[in-house]
């Protein structure tokens, strides 16, 4: 095999990777836009969480993974009820929309500085639980925690989807994010539904932290950067569309892989010039919800 | 959204102003310190790209999470030219500025159909694209930055010292806010509100919504750029760790803080946000926890931000003077065009809509006559409202066209269709809410206003005086409707049926040849029905022609030459009041069940 | 069985209602009716708990249920079809069916499916469609999905808003038989209509509204024969 195309390999499994993390953390914008129109800004930080708790977890504590990744979804996921009482609630009050933004982005401030004091401010080396070494498949070296990443990002992902669409709970809170006063007269909790869902959606970005932090550190500014890749996976793939989103993570992350292995300058603004592209053309996102009100 | 409380083009306020520069000026000389002059630099700075963000967000309602990018367009560019290229400052400052422009044009297009999160995702992806490339491009040095950037040179050739520098800032930042409050004061900031409340109500009176969407674009990125521009040239360095997306939040957060809309907020927003590292430097640790719970309680328990939650208090209220009388000026009430020509106004043949499966409209004809009032009936879901959606230009029709004064009407955006002198009400009322009435028909005025925007941003002496002209002309227009008492009121406070009345008078305001009017009398009480029917007399005997679709049969059957009856998107009958009465078909349409089946169900 | 007392609901600014007074008796068909605008649908949504409650006082059964949560008075015996349908059409009829059982989930999930049974025998056209998006649906057929989900949990009430809106004379007749059906299953119902004659013919007890206060109320019948409101909403 040519170094091309080992390299291409390479980049594949890599970028499927990366974007399912992508696509994991997407579906958690997904599940809090449909249901109260608005998001964490601060879903970065929660994936910071997971991975410096996590790491706590298993490193520190020595916890099998499996437990430590349980605890991290666990705390996340409880801090989402805390998230939602303290920033979301307070402000979704307000006829202004923009209030949540702004809460929630304090919100990622505050968790960052208690990252800091908590874990320190430097990266922190997150040891694979599938071992450091590279596995060989055919003439290219994969990580075998790429290939974990992409079986259990992807899995959760679909399992997500399955909850929603089957069991009577997702029901009721897709009924919730359609129609919300419908949804009230059913006798569906409305505002329990909504802290559902940001519990739902902390612990998927909290779950992605642990996932990834073995191929890149851990460390307390890990989280922007790929909050706002997510955001603009969900964004492409048209916030209101579960497939979108899928499509939207997987493409950001091959894409990135791919240029970068033609230039590592290319490769960190490429998403975002793709971004600008495919939002110039088609203003709600690639497979989004077209909306037509009534006058 | 308020409008300003100071106009400074009236000479009172221009004492505020005298003593603003005073204080300015000796700011520096009081408290002579290199520390606290470089602060001072810095807010004055801040203030200007601040206020430019406060445009686009209070004012347009367009959030920005990407402004680091025009400042960093503004600062390299200046930066650049003047070390590489040797470009003296008072070069290579209006250079950064009109890139910023550029640059803020281009982000409007992209931005211009996209809303909510999908805008927000533009200018995060923008700004992203900037932090990188200042990050990774030879040009701009990367974090090693440009150095030996020059401060601007005096005429006597030597550099300015920073409290020279200071009084230039200070000086440009209080031009940037009487700009704004001018600008804002009038024309301009009325269209942006009007924009915000509702787009298609602006639209429908004839605004150019894409064109004042880039023009608050490019004003905010002009802003941006101007400090940009002061900001390279402020201790001769300057490298990418600056134009982060931290420092587009951190923009965002001192407009949202202070108070968006507002001409002061985003001063005080940038003052506490920048003096907090200062005020908590023993609190190293714990800077960012206060930094985040400031954000945080602020924006819980002040969600208009400081100074936005300051305006509604009454001690300010008092501030505001009470608006001197306007006398009514008649000649508004001249409305058509004198036409003599023959043939119907407007003629639609074979029109028909599909959204989709559903059929909203399948093949009418109708034709409305010069000068009538036309009736257009038919059960919810009929198609009436689909109708006057076709002929103004809110909707593309998937069949058959439309004819107006002989000559076919291509499909459109409803604010030409305003031009060609069609305009409408609508079914939910759409005012714009939080400005007062008068200034509701003063944004139906728009077409008719010839001051274009420098007159405005000068308030020339014609600017000033054409909108007196147009003040008066409005309040005749809300006298002629019945609401001239509440010419002050935000729009909002309007009892219902007022609310009607007003979006009448607005309509009014464009000098329409045709008026199409949707449900005027839904959920009015009998005084107010009297009230409408008068007043749709006399617009008919002005010379406008009407197209009136209701449901209250007695106001319609009372007012109506033709009546047009709909059902299932489909014309059933077309005749006059009493002919339309007695048609059997048209009973069973609205009554829905046989007379005599009903009978035998209940008795 | 409902009582309003001195009822004011508010949406900011804007009064809807200014102060009503109306009963409801039980196993009874109460109309309101009233031009575009005159607090009808405010008047449900605030039984209902959807509107919020400046003044007066609402109650069921002697309990007072002003100011509480919807879901909490779904439970108690009340169900609410919304105007324009309002259905969730993304989702399947089945599971439109499902969600208005929510109630008794996931309790009693063999009643609930006993429910479902009765309701797709009586609109035969929905078990035809069970497996169809709630969307996709004719008009006529949503409506009675919407009638059929809300009467999944077993009310005592229900409350209708505007079901022959948009429908064409034919499938009104059906929704007025299944109406009258209801009631002689001992249903309280309170209808509000825009179609003032339907309404009124059904109706033992009729009010109606005007800007937000009750301007009329009497039997069906009596209102009926009133020249103000034939006048007004009849179109005599």
């Amino acid at each position: 095999m040519s170094p091309f195309f080992i390299k291409l390999w390479q980049a594949l499994v890599s970028g499927l990777s990366i974007g399912s993390i992508y696509a994991l953390i997407a579906e958690g914008y997904y599940i809090t836009f449909i249901t109260t129109g608005a998001l964490n800004f601060g879903q970065g930080e929660f994936l910071m969480i997971g991975a410096l708790f996590g790491f706590t977890s298993y490193v520190t504590l020595g916890l099998p993974y499996a437990l430590a990744v349980f605890a991290a979804v666990l705390l996340t996921g409880a801090m989402g009820v805390v998230l939602e009482r303290g920033a979301i609630r307070p402000v979704m009050r307000h006829a202004l929309s923009l209030s949540w933004v702004l809460s929630t982005v304090a919100v990622s401030i505050i968790l960052k500085n208690a990252a800091v004091q908590l874990w320190g401010p430097e990266q922190i080396k997150f040891p694979s639980p599938f071992g450091e070494a590279v596995v060989q498949i055919g003439s290219a070296g994969i990580f075998p925690q790429e290939l974990f990443i992409i079986v259990a990002a992807l899995g959760t992902v679909f399992a997500v989807q399955v909850f929603l669409r089957r069991s009577l709970l997702g029901k009721a809170l897709i009924a919730v994010a359609f129609n919300r006063n419908a949804a009230a007269v059913m006798g569906i909790n409305v505002s329990r539904m909504v802290v559902l869902a940001f519990v739902l959606s902390s612990a998927l970005a909290g779950l992605g932290g642990i996932l990834i932090a073995p191929i890149t550190f851990a460390w307390a500014y890990m989280g922007t950067v790929p909050g706002i890749k997510a955001f603009a996976a969900a964004i492409i793939g048209g916030l209101e569309n579960p497939i979108g989103i899928l499509i939207g993570g997987l493409g950001i992350g091959l894409l990135e892989q791919l240029f970068g292995i033609i230039n590592s300058n290319l490769k960190e603004g490429i998403t975002f010039f793709f971004i600008l592209i495919v939002l110039a053309i088609s203003p709600t996102g690639l497979m989004g919800r077209r909306g037509i009100t009534k006058v | 959204m308020q409008l300003p409380i100071f106009a400074y083009s009236r000479p009172a306020n221009w004492t505020l102003v005298a003593s603003a520069v005073i204080v300015l000026a000796l700011l520096p000389i009081v408290f002579n310190d290199p520390f606290f002059i470089l602060v001072m630099q810095s807010l004055a700075y801040l203030f200007i790209v601040t206020l430019g963000l406060d445009i686009l967000v209070g004012w347009t309602g367009q959030i920005s999470l990407g402004h680091a990018g025009l400042y960093a367009v503004g600062a390299y560019t200046s930066a650049l030219t003047s070390t590489r290229f040797g470009l003296p400052f008072w070069l290579s400052a209006p250079l950064g500025v009109t890139l910023a422009g550029l640059f803020g044009a281009a982000l409007a297009i992209p931005s211009l159909r996209a809303r909510g999160p999908y805008l927000a995702m533009v200018t995060i992806a923008f700004g992203f694209m900037a932090e990188v490339t200042s990050n990774r491009w030879g040009l701009t040095g990367g974090p090693m930055g440009i150095m030996s950037i020059p401060a601007p040179t005096l005429p006597d050739g030597s550099e300015m010292t920073p409290m020279q520098y200071f009084w230039l800032i200070a000086g440009v930042a209080l031009i940037c806010h009487l700009f704004a409050a001018n600008m804002f004061r009038g024309r301009l900031g009325r269209t942006l509100l009007a924009l915000q409340s509702s787009e298609l109500a602006a639209q429908s009176v004839g605004i150019n919504v894409f064109r004042y969407k880039v023009l608050a674009f490019v004003i905010s990125s002009v802003y941006a750029g101007i400090g940009g521009v002061f900001f390279a040239h402020q201790n001769g360095f300057i490298n990418s760790d600056t134009f982060v997306f931290s420092l587009s939040v951190s923009l965002l957060t001192s407009v949202l803080m202070g108070g968006s809309g507002t001409l002061f907020g985003p001063l005080v927003g940038s003052v506490i946000l920048n003096l907090i590292p200062t005020v908590f430097a023993s609190l190293q640790e714990y800077q960012l926890y206060i930094y985040g719970g400031i954000i945080l309680v602020t924006i819980v328990f002040l969600p208009k931000g400081i100074v936005g939650s300051l305006r509604l208090m009454p001690a300010f209220r008092r501030l505001r003077r009470p608006p001197a009388a306007i006398t009514p000026d008649a000649s508004a009430l001249d409305f058509a065009s004198a036409s003599v020509e023959e043939g119907p106004i407007l003629a639609a043949q074979g029109l028909a809509k599909s959204f989709g499966g559903l059929r909203a409209l399948s093949g009418v004809d109708v034709s409305i006559k010069r000068g009538t009032v036309h009736g257009l009936i038919g059960p919810n879901g009929s198609g009436k409202s689909t109708f006057v959606n076709l002929v103004t230009g809110v909707y593309r029709s998937t069949a058959g066209r439309i004819t107006l004064g002989g000559k076919a009407l291509a499909p459109q955006g409803p604010h030409h269709i305003a031009r060609s002198g069609i305009t409408r009400t609508f079914q939910s009322i759409r005012l714009f809410g939080e400005i007062p009435v008068i200034d509701n028909v003063m944004v139906g005025f728009h077409l008719q206003l010839r001051c274009g925007f420098f007159a405005q941003l000068l308030q020339t002496r014609a600017a000033v005086a054409e909108e007196a002209v147009f003040r008066r002309k409005a309040m005749a227009l809300l006298e002629f409707v019945g609401i001239a008492d509440r010419a002050h009121d935000p729009a909002q406070n309007l009892s219902y049926g007022q609310q009607r009345l007003l979006e009448i008078a607005r309509a009014l305001a464009v000098r329409p040849q045709l008026l199409m009017l949707d449900e005027p009398a839904a959920g009015v009480n009998p005084t107010e029905l009297r009230h409408l029917a008068r007043i749709i007399r006399d617009i008919k005997g002005a010379g406008v022609t009407l197209l009136v679709i209701e449901h209250h049969m007695e106001l319609i059957m009372g007012i109506s030459d033709v009546i047009s009856v709909f059902d299932f998107g489909q014309k059933i009958a077309e005749g006059s009041a009493a002919a339309v009465r007695e048609d059997k078909k048209v009973i069973e349409a609205y009554l829905g069940v046989d007379e005599s089946e009903a009978v035998a169900i209940h008795d | 069985m409902i009582s309003i007392e001195g009822l004011k609901v508010s949406y900011g600014h804007v009064e809807a209602l200014r102060g009503i007074n109306l009963e409801v008796r039980q196993g009874e068909i109460t109309a309101i009716i009233g031009s575009n605008g005159a607090g009808k649908t405010s008047t449900l949504m605030a039984i209902s708990g959807l509107a919020p409650i400046t003044a007066g006082q609402i109650r069921f059964e002697g309990q007072n249920i002003s100011g509480r949560p919807p879901h909490e008075i779904t439970r108690l015996g009340i169900t609410h079809i919304l105007e324009g349908r309002q259905l969730f059409s993304d989702q399947t009829v089945e599971d439109n069916l499902l969600l208005g059982g929510y109630t008794r989930l996931p309790r009693d999930r063999a009643r609930v499916a006993t429910l479902m049974e009765r309701e797709m025998a009586r609109f035969p056209i929905l078990r035809e469609r069970r497996a169809q998006l709630a969307g996709t649906l004719s008009g006529g057929e949503q409506q009675m999905l919407a009638i059929a989900r809300g009467l999944m949990c077993e009310p005592r009430l229900v409350l209708m808003d505007e079901p022959s809106m948009g429908l064409a004379p034919l499938i009104v007749k059906e929704i007025v038989s299944t109406i009258c059906t209801l009631r002689d299953e001992g249903v309280t119902i309170v209808l509000v209509e825009q179609m003032a004659a339907v309404a009124l013919r059904l109706a033992e007890r009729a009010y109606v509204l005007e800007n937000g206060r009750v301007k009329l109320f009497g039997s069906g019948a009596e209102l009926a024969r009133m020249p103000e409101v034939r006048h007004a909403y009849l179109g005599d």
